[in-house]
């Protein structure tokens, strides 16, 4: 019991492992907001379909929300701003599990065009499954924002050069 | 847990970082090849022309136009005009294929009439705006309130269950 309070404490203070997640949710990031930024256009065409931002809102988050998941993408695999990026992550992701839920309870079954996994042959069609999956994010990202110290990052090494420095 | 002070930071930071990412991407979007067309320059162009059923019908009538459904495969065969070939705007490798399978029709001598599922449904415009970038020079009219407006004047569509009796 005390080794599992032990690990527990460690995930939330910040540990490697705490690290390899923000880095791989950072390729994540950057692999969906790569796609998107190619085309904006069919991104547009995907938010239309989920039907609850009105059409003249459509075009300008079709261009802003690749951006944003590109932006956030980098710094998170750079561990750059980990906690201000960890917290926008949280915000889209919060964003797309309302956009999600409300469908789900539409019926619509569509491909949710999310993280572009279906390149890697995974589904990415509308469901509770999505949704689940997207609050398991939110979990993760949640221990990203709250850790106190983070391996292999860009803020531990400027952190570092600072304290030498005094 | 974050203190107080400490997250009004954080929340300062991220406003910030979104405010840095809104200018970068609508300045990308600007140079952007497949950039979101905000003001559509197509139309502009008057190379897109939308065209009320009542017109559409008296081409469909003439056996002058191609009629091309734009929505996805499964809306398709539910139902379509008649006669209509079914080349997806989305995603853009399929639409891609499609354009290049049906490449004798659409160099054909009849006019192209596009559609899809409501006046706002834009997987129209998107594929014209294509095929209008892959070199297709002469108009492309589209079919204005799409597919409803059709169906209200009853014209001739084709359903699944039709089809299934062929």
């Amino acid at each position: 019991m005390n080794i599992v309070k032990r690990i527990a404490i460690n995930i939330a203070y910040g540990n490697q492992l705490v690290a390899v997640l923000r880095i791989l949710m950072g390729a994540l990031f950057i692999f969906s907001g790569f796609f998107k930024v190619l085309d904006p256009n069919s991104f547009g065409t995907v938010i239309f379909r989920y039907g609850v931002l009105p059409d003249m809102l459509i075009p300008y988050a079709a261009i802003v929300f690749p951006f944003l998941e590109l932006t956030v993408g980098c710094s998170l695999l750079c561990g750059f701003r980990i906690q201000s990026n960890a917290l926008i992550a949280i915000a889209l992701m919060l964003a797309f599990i309302f956009a999600i839920s409300v469908n789900v309870i539409r019926g619509e079954t569509f491909d949710c065009g999310c993280f572009e996994l279906n390149r890697f042959g995974f589904e990415e069609n509308i469901s509770t499954t999505l949704i689940i999956r997207d609050l398991f994010f939110v979990l993760v990202l949640y221990l990203i924002f709250n850790a106190k110290r983070h391996y292999y990052s860009l803020d531990n090494l400027i952190e570092k050069k600072q304290l030498t420095n005094l | 847990m974050i203190e107080m002070k400490e997250l009004k930071k954080v929340l300062r930071e991220s406003v910030l970082i979104v405010l840095i990412t809104i200018i970068i991407a609508f300045t990308v979007n600007l140079f952007h090849p497949r950039g979101y067309v905000l003001v559509s320059r197509d139309r502009a162009q008057g190379k897109i022309v939308f065209i009320s059923s009542v017109e559409a019908k008296i081409k469909h009538a003439h056996g002058s136009a191609l009629f091309i459904d734009s929505r996805d495969k499964r809306d398709y065969l539910r139902k379509h005009i008649e006669g209509a070939i079914h080349i997806p705007a989305v995603p853009e490798s399929l639409s891609l294929k499609k354009i290049n399978e049906h490449f004798g029709l659409l160099r054909g001598l009849k006019e192209i009439v596009i559609y899809c599922s409501g006046r706002s449904c834009e997987t129209d415009e998107t594929l014209a705006r294509r095929l209008l970038d892959l070199g297709y020079e002469r108009h492309i009219f589209i079919l204005y309130n799409g597919l409803p407006e059709w169906e209200a004047g009853d014209y001739p569509i084709t359903v699944q269950n039709d089809e299934k009796r062929e």
